[in-house]
This record gives structure tokens, sequence and C-alpha cells, in this order.
């Protein structure tokens, strides 16, 4: 694969999960076929990672999960987000840009 | 936060369900790579197999969900437990009696903390009783603490500015009478403001008025509840009927809360204002009354005892026949009664009950440490196949945690035991002098100490073996061979042994200091002959019998009746007896001699007796006469005195013949008759004072005992003498109706008491080490089985070997009981004021405490060493 993978740094998967369900309730699978669509082949999430990270974040209150029927008709579990998910998906994303800024203008002019 | 408590409220009791959905979701989860995969044209086989490579362990995944929804803790703690249960089963033994010496400390402990809760930390729960505090008249010269007088107490009431109320009391008895047998009950008097100073109020009626100080107010009392409950059958109608005291009537005003307790009064049942006579008013030399007062909130102790003293000074002044010398003492009522229960004898206990707690958990955590020995293997490889090194310390941990309960419940079922044992022990007539009645009763705080210190005893014995486990090493354990341990193991193992031997010394000297103390008083002579005496007691009221005449007559009556007795062999009459909690004195005046200072004047303890007092008890004669038949009323006045009198204030001159003045009242100088022995009135421990008898017809007293020399039975003697008794007067109760030797043995009981459970503490713990000390020995020449084998083999004798490993374990006794020497000498100096003519560093005692020690350990090594010295070399090396 000519695709360069890259790790994500601690927490960026909490936020990818969360941008990733807010459209749409989402099944595991589809989301990390999603992130992984989107950021074309860039960022790759494991089942490892994945399912401990969305048991912490329904833990937290963040998304909520129910059992539906998916595309092909077979029982999947859904995650969809909450109201304080909401709330907390702006804070992480505004946390996001404001750090990715900052290291972008450091890396510019310093 | 709810919801996530919810949540892992759910995650936890319904895991079932909650793992099967996550098996689901991981499954479909899985289905849908195969599925992709295979649209990308792999087979169905080559699909499955790429997606399981890269999916990773299923198993790990749900560990880590499991983890991320937090309740991995509950659910590997539930299979520790779980695991802990199955080894339990497997093995009885170890767990057993790890259960068994816990229990035992915490047994001990729970009961020292109950009597030390009971009679010291609650006995003084007053509502905010740290302002009340107890005023003493003070001999500056010779430190004595006095009871005040009567003036005294008024003055200091009057002109000080720091109390918020200034109250006295003082007890007696009085005979209770109109009902089928007459009854001595203890009473209270006190200033009408008592109660209201203390904060207590009556659960009936009300409590008194502080006019009713004045006399001629008619009289008043409260009784107790329990008197309530007895005497009018708890009727609230109660209030406003009266009942016969001393022969005149009293009206019930009021009824006292159960639970109010003063210790220092003892068990008060009836309550009366205190009022002065006219001639209590005027005697500033007689003190007789306890003086307790609550100090206006903000007022610092110093500044009242300041201002109290500058009182005192200025009576001083004004009355040097009186007050001469005279301060005041201060003391916060709980010291007060801190002092009177014996706090520092429970303290110590306390001490040493955390001592034989300490030396329990150190030998448990000698068994577990042999134990993890064994388990080193599966503690090895479970760490090879990737177990976290916290996480095996928690399933040590856990394990040990299931033998918790059945330690603290067996724990608080000996604490119980202990309880009722001391309960048991203290003479009925001592229980109203400690709180609560002397009872002791478990609660909600003994359970949460109980299980607090079984805790903490657990998760101190775990350390051992935790600690050992932390530095388990993969391949050199595994490598290494059974029977072999690492240095760290072996320091470990002798710091154990260390620290039981320290323990056992700090248990056993202060035990041997106060068994001496103990068997030194009883080695004490009282100075007379206590076997076979019986005393009974009568008080006569005075409303029947006013005259000297009356008084004679009925003791005359009874007396002759009691002799008559069969058994009897002497019967006599005395104001006091020995041991009796009382005595009289006087001051007195010798003739011939100068007028001392105030403060020199001599005085004598003072008892009025009849004749064949002095045999009954079998006193000792020195010198001249008993008392005799041939002192009558009218005869010349006569004294008998005892040798420290003598050796006191005649030291050169012959005193028979002299004569002396009792008191200030000239009728009453007495010619010295005779001289007999010294004899212990208080306690056998007190030192000798100076005594004087009277003859009873020269100087009648209402209330006498009588003292009767008798080989009947105690019991049915009583019989007979109340009956003979009542014969006379039927309503006259006869009290403290006992052997002279239960009346010695019962103020001797809180001390033997604390002797006995301070003794048998001691052995335990020395049991308890010996057995510590004997596993770790055990161990610790087991461990070098091989090293003696190769010793042998090369030539080395059992002698040798012997001597060898004797060597080796020297040291640890020498450390051990040289840092024991100096723990126990700090925690001996906390007995000082416990022990009689023992000193805190009596050399003997520590001797012996080290010999004992030492035989203890070497009985407790003999088994190991010779094991150790008959060590068959081939056996060990083959065995290898």
């Amino acid at each position: 694969m000519s695709v360069q993978r890259l790790d994500l740094p601690q927490g960026t998967l909490d936020l990818l999960i969360l941008k990733t369900v807010a459209l749409e309730p989402q099944h595991g699978w589809a989301i990390s076929e999603r992130i992984q669509q989107i950021s074309s082949n860039v960022l790759q999430v494991q089942q490892g990672s994945l399912y401990p990270a969305l048991h912490r974040l329904e833990r937290r209150g963040w998304i909520k999960a129910r059992w539906g029927a998916s595309e092909n008709n077979r029982r999947a579990k859904y995650y969809e987000l909450t109201r304080s998910g909401h709330k907390q998906l702006e804070v992480e994303q505004d946390a996001w840009r404001k750090l990715t800024a900052a290291v972008g203008q450091v890396l510019e002019t310093a | 936060m709810l919801s996530d408590i919810l949540y892992r409220l759910r995650a936890f009791f319904r895991r079932n369900i909650v793992d099967a959905e996550m098996d689901d979701e991981l499954r479909f989860h899985f289905e849908r790579e195969v599925e992709k995969h295979m649209r990308s044209g792999l087979t169905r086989e080559q699909a499955v197999y790429q997606t399981r490579l890269h999916f990773g362990g299923p198993e790990q995944v749900k560990d880590e969900c499991r983890e991320a929804r937090g309740v991995r803790l509950f659910e590997t703690t539930l299979q520790d437990v779980r695991y802990g249960l199955r080894a339990l089963r497997k093995s009885p033994g170890l767990p057993l009696v790890a259960v068994l010496t816990l229990a035992l400390g915490i047994g001990i402990n729970t009961w020292g903390f109950n009597i030390m809760k009971q009679w010291v930390i609650q006995a003084a729960a007053f509502a905010e009783g740290d302002r009340l505090m107890v005023v003493w008249e003070k001999n500056v010269k010779k430190g004595w603490l006095m009871e005040a007088s009567a003036p005294d107490f008024l003055d200091w009431r009057e002109q000080n500015h720091e109390f918020e109320n200034l109250v006295s009391w003082t007890t007696r008895e009085f005979n209770f009478t109109g009902t089928e047998t007459p009854q001595r009950v203890l009473g209270g008097r006190v200033s009408p403001d008592f109660f209201r100073m203390l904060k207590v109020t009556p659960v009936l009626g009300r409590d008194f008025r502080s006019e009713e100080e004045r006399p001629g107010l008619g009289n008043v009392a409260m009784i107790s509840e329990g008197m309530w409950h007895e005497r009018f059958n708890g009727d609230p109608g109660a209030i406003g009927k009266s009942f016969l005291m001393d022969g005149e009537p009293y009206t019930v005003i009021g009824v006292t809360p159960d639970d109010f307790h003063l210790t220092l009064m003892g068990r008060v049942n009836v309550w009366v204002p205190l009022v002065f006579t006219d001639k209590e008013r005027a005697d500033r030399a007689t003190g007789w009354l306890t003086v307790i007062g609550r100090l206006k909130p903000g007022v610092k102790e110093a500044t009242a005892f300041q201002s109290l003293s500058a009182i005192a000074a200025n009576l001083e002044k004004q009355f040097p026949e009186s007050n001469a010398d005279s301060g005041i003492a201060l003391n916060s009522l709980a010291k007060e009664i801190g002092r009177h229960t014996g706090e520092q004898g429970i303290y110590t206990g306390f001490v040493l009950g955390i001592c034989i707690l300490l030396i329990s958990c150190s030998n448990i955590a000698g068994i577990y440490l042999a134990r993890a020995l064994s388990r080193r293997k599966e503690m090895t490889m479970r760490l090879a196949l990737g177990a976290q090194k916290m996480r095996l310390a928690r399933q040590l941990l856990t394990e040990n945690l299931v033998l918790l309960p059945p330690a603290v419940a067996l724990g608080l079922e000996f604490a119980v035991l202990g309880g009722k044992w001391t309960t048991a022990a203290i003479p009925f007539e001592n229980r109203g002098y400690l709180p609560n009645y002397g009872r002791i009763s478990m609660d909600y705080a003994t359970f949460v100490y109980a299980a607090g210190i079984a805790l903490f005893s657990v998760l101190l014995f775990s350390l051992a073996p935790m600690l050992e486990s932390r530095k388990l090493d993969l391949t050199g354990v595994l490598k290494e061979s059974a029977g072999s341990v690492s240095m760290e193991g072996r320091r470990l193992r002798k710091a154990l042994v260390v620290a039981e031997i320290v323990l056992a010394m700090v248990v056993l000297v202060p035990a041997g200091l106060v068994s001496k103390s103990l068997v030194n008083i009883y080695h004490e002579d009282p100075g007379f002959n206590a076997e076979h005496v019986l005393v009974a007691r009568t008080s006569l009221p005075a409303i029947h019998y006013k005259e000297p005449s009356q008084i004679l007559g009925f003791y005359e009556q009874v007396l002759a009746k009691v002799q008559t007795l069969p058994q009897v062999q002497v019967a006599a009459l005395g104001q006091f007896t020995p041991f009796g909690h009382a005595y009289g004195g006087a001051e007195l005046t010798l003739e011939g001699r100068p007028t001392p200072k105030p403060s020199d004047i001599p005085s004598t303890r003072l008892n009025a007796t009849g004749p064949e007092y002095m045999a009954a008890l079998g006193l000792r004669l020195v010198r001249g006469r008993f008392i005799g038949n041939q002192d009558g009323r009218d005869t010349l006045p006569v004294i008998v005195v005892n040798e420290t009198l003598v050796r006191r204030l005649f030291p050169q001159e012959e005193p028979l013949g002299h004569r002396m003045r009792l008191g200030r009242d000239d009728n009453n100088w007495r010619t010295i008759v005779g001289i007999v022995n010294d004899i212990k009135i208080g306690n056998l421990a007190e030192e000798a004072r100076n005594q004087s008898y009277v003859p009873f017809v020269q100087m009648p007293s209402r209330s006498a005992a009588l003292v009767i020399r008798s080989t009947a039975s105690p019991a049915a003697l009583a019989t007979a003498v109340r009956a003979a008794v009542w014969a006379v007067d039927k309503d006259q109760p006869v009290s403290e109706i006992d052997t002279l030797q239960q009346h010695i043995s019962d103020e001797e009981a809180p001390f033997r008491i604390f002797a006995e459970t301070i003794g048998v503490s001691a052995l335990l713990a020395l049991f308890l080490a010996a057995i510590g000390i004997y596993g770790v020995m055990a161990y610790l020449v087991a461990s070098r089985t091989r090293e003696i084998g190769i010793r042998m083999a090369c030539g080395a004798r059992g002698n040798t070997i012997l001597w060898l490993v004797l060597k080796g374990n020297m040291k640890l006794v020498l450390t051990g009981i040289s840092l024991g020497l100096l723990f126990s000498w700090g925690i001996a100096r906390l007995l000082s004021s416990m022990l009689w003519r023992v000193s805190t560093n009596d050399p003997a005692t520590y001797i012996v405490a080290v010999l004992v020690l030492v035989a203890a350990i070497l009985l407790a090594s003999l088994v190991p060493l010779r094991r150790a010295a008959r060590v068959d070399p081939m056996i060990v090396l083959r065995y290898e």
C-alpha cells in the first residue's frame, strides 16, 4: 500500500468518533470505515481501540447505543450523539482547531 | 455522574447480557470486514484469514472494553474472591490458623478499646463538659488534695467571677424504710444548682430550686429512674408522693435520668438539697464537700485557678487557724473521672493490646511468606504469561481479605467474652464508681473499630508477601530450586523475628512489673487477722435514736444476741472497720507541749471501739492494755494508740499515762493506756498513719459495725445477724455484711483485675510470639537445608551445624531484645503510678523478662535446629 498510515495522537480518536456519529447514528464497523474513507486511508482505526473507545464514550454519556437493523438487515449496534455529546464535540473541535492552528503557526514562523 | 454510575451498575450486574451484546457487536464487525475483503475478490477463506490477522485477539478487545466500561475492578475482584475461597476449601489449615490468630488479636484489642471507650472517653460525657472543673482545697506544704469546708465553699462561690455556677456535693447513706425489708441507699446531698450546672434535666418532675438551699423549706428529694421503677412502679403520679428516709418524710419532686451517672459519687439513687446546718456553716476546719463548677464560656482554666487561689490566700489571712497552707487545685472533670477510673491502667492495657495485635500480624505474615514460597512457581508462571505485577499483588490481597469477615466475627465474640469477664470480676460495690455502672456493651463504634483494625491487620500482613512478589524475577525463580530464598526474603523474615521479639518484650516487662506489684501488695501484712471475721454495719437514724443511751442500748442488745449464736467466738463493736471505706479523724493536742504552728498540729485517725474489738481483729498489744470492759461511760477517758503515733509524737518519752486532747473540746482529754500495732485501714498499699482507739461507750456513734469472729459459714451467719438486728429494731437495714477478707479482696480488686488482665495478655503474647518465631525459624533453617547438607558432606558435625545456625540467629535475638528493652522501658514509665514497691527500672523484672523470652525462643528454635543438625547430606543432595 502506498498510503502512509499515521498513528492517532492520544484523545484524537474520541473526537473523530464523536464527529462521525454526529451526522447520523452509525454502527462500529461503519464508523471505522468512514474515518478511513474520509481521511483517504491515512487514518485507520483498529478494532482493538475502536470498541473500548466506544464503550468509554458511552459510559461518559456522550454517545448512546441502541440495537437496530443494518443496511443488509442484520442486527447491529448503532451509536448516536447525545446532547452532552454535542457539547463535548464542540468543545473538542474548538480545542483541536486552536491546537493545530497554534502548532502550524509555530512550525511556519519559528 | 449518575448516568455513569447507572451504566457501570448495569455493566456489572447484567454482565452476561452485556458480554453477549459485545460478542454480537464484534461478530457483526467481523462479518462486515470479511464481506469487504470478499468484495475485493478474495475467497471467503482468504477473507476470514485476512480479517483475523487485522482484528487482533477478540478476547483482548473484550477485556479492554470491559476496562473501558469501568467494571473490570469489580469483576476481577470477584474472581479473586472466588479463587481465594476455592483455595481455602482446598487447604483450610493455614487460613484457619490465620483467622484464629487474627481473631485473638482483634478480640483483645476490641476488648481494650471497648473498656477505654466506655470508661474513659465516654466517662465525662456531659454537655459542654470541657468547661466543668473540680475544685479542691490543697495543702500547699504537703501537696494533699482535700475536700472543702462549707464556709470555704460558700466564699469561693460568692467571690469568684470565672464560674457560671459553682456547686458542691457530698454523699451519705440513708435508711430507706417502709418496704418489706429496710434498705440502705446511697444519697447525694447536692447544691440545688447541681443538675442545672451539669445540664441534666429530670425525666419527670422538676429539679431543685435555688432557694431550696435555705433550711426550713421541708424535705424534698429527687430519685433515680431505677429507684422510681423499683419503688413507684414507674408511676408518673409518684411526683408529690412521700417516703421515709432515716425516719423522716421526704417528698418526691423529680426523677433523674438513668444515663446520668457522675462516677465520682458512686451509684446515687436519692438526691436531696444540700442544706447547711449552722454548725456546718461555721466549721472551716472540716473539709467534706466536693466542689464542681462550670467555667463561663471563654474563661481559661489558668484564670480561674489564679482567681480562686487569690480568694484562698485571702481566707488564709483571715482564718490562719483553720486555713493554714490551704491553696487551690483545679482539675477538669474528665481528668478527675479518669483518675478515679484508673485510666492510666486502661491506656497501658490498650497499648499492650496493640502489641499483641502486631504480634498476630507478624505471625500471619510469617505463615503467608512461607506459603508465598510454595506459590512462587505459580506466580512466576502467571507473570511469564503476561499478568501485571499489580494485578498479582491485588490478587494476594483479595485472597487475604476473604479472611476478614470470620476474623472480625470471632474477634468480636472474644471481645464480648472479655467484657463479660471484666464486668463479672469487678466487685458489685465498685461498679457504681465506674462509668455506665461498670457495664461494658458493644455498639456500632465497637464494630467499626474491630473491622477497622482487622482491615489494617490484613493490609499489614499482606504487605510482606506482596513485597516479595514485587521482587519476583522471572528467570531467577524458574531456575531456582525449591527451598532456597533470596537475600531479600531472608531479610524480611529476619525483620519479622526481630519485630516479634521486640513486641513480646514490650508486653512482658509491664506485665512483670505489675505482677510483682501485685505480689508485693498481697505480701503486705494488714496488721490484723482477717480470717473468719464477718462485718455487718447498721446506721441508726437520729430521729429515733437521739440519746447516747438509746444508741448504746440498741447495740448492747444486738451484741448480746449475736454473742449467743452458735460458733461465734467473739463479737465486738466498732465505729469503723478496716477496709470499710470510712474512717474518722481528729486533731491532737499533747499535754505539756508547746502549741505548735497551725500547720504542724498533729492528727490521728480515730475509731471508737467496744471491748473485744481488738481481740476480734487479732491486734497485737505492744504495751499497756486494750480497750476493755472496765472502760465505762463515766470512768477515766482513755485512748489506745498505734506504734506509728508513738514513734512520731513520743520519740523519747513513755507515752503510757500521757494525756492527749482530741479536737478542741476540753472534755476530751484522754489518757493513753495502751499501744497496739499498726494496721492497714484503706488499702494494703497505704503508708502507716497515726491511729487511735477510744472506748465506744465514751464516744458512741449511730453508725457502727459488728465485728464477729466465727467459724460458721458467712452466709448463715449473715442471716442470723440480720435476724438479731431486726429482733431489736425491725426497721434497721444491715449493710456491708461480708467477711473482712472479702472487703480486702474487693478493695484490691481493680488492681488485681488489671494485673490479671495484663498477666494473661503477656502469656498470650509470649505464646503467639513463640509460635511466630518457631514458624520463621523453621523456615529459615529449612531454606538452608542444601547449604547444611553440603557442609555436612564436607565433614561438618551436627554440633558445628547447630552452633552455626544458632550463631546466625543470635544476632537477631540480641537486636530484638535490646530494642525490646528500650521500648518496654518507655511503656513501663506509663505505669509508674500503678506500681507498688517496684521501680519502673526494676532490674530483676527486666532480667526475668529477657530470660523467659530467650527460653521461649530457644524452645521455638529447638525443633528446627535439631532438624538442621540431623540433615542427611545424601538425601539433601539427591533431592536436589
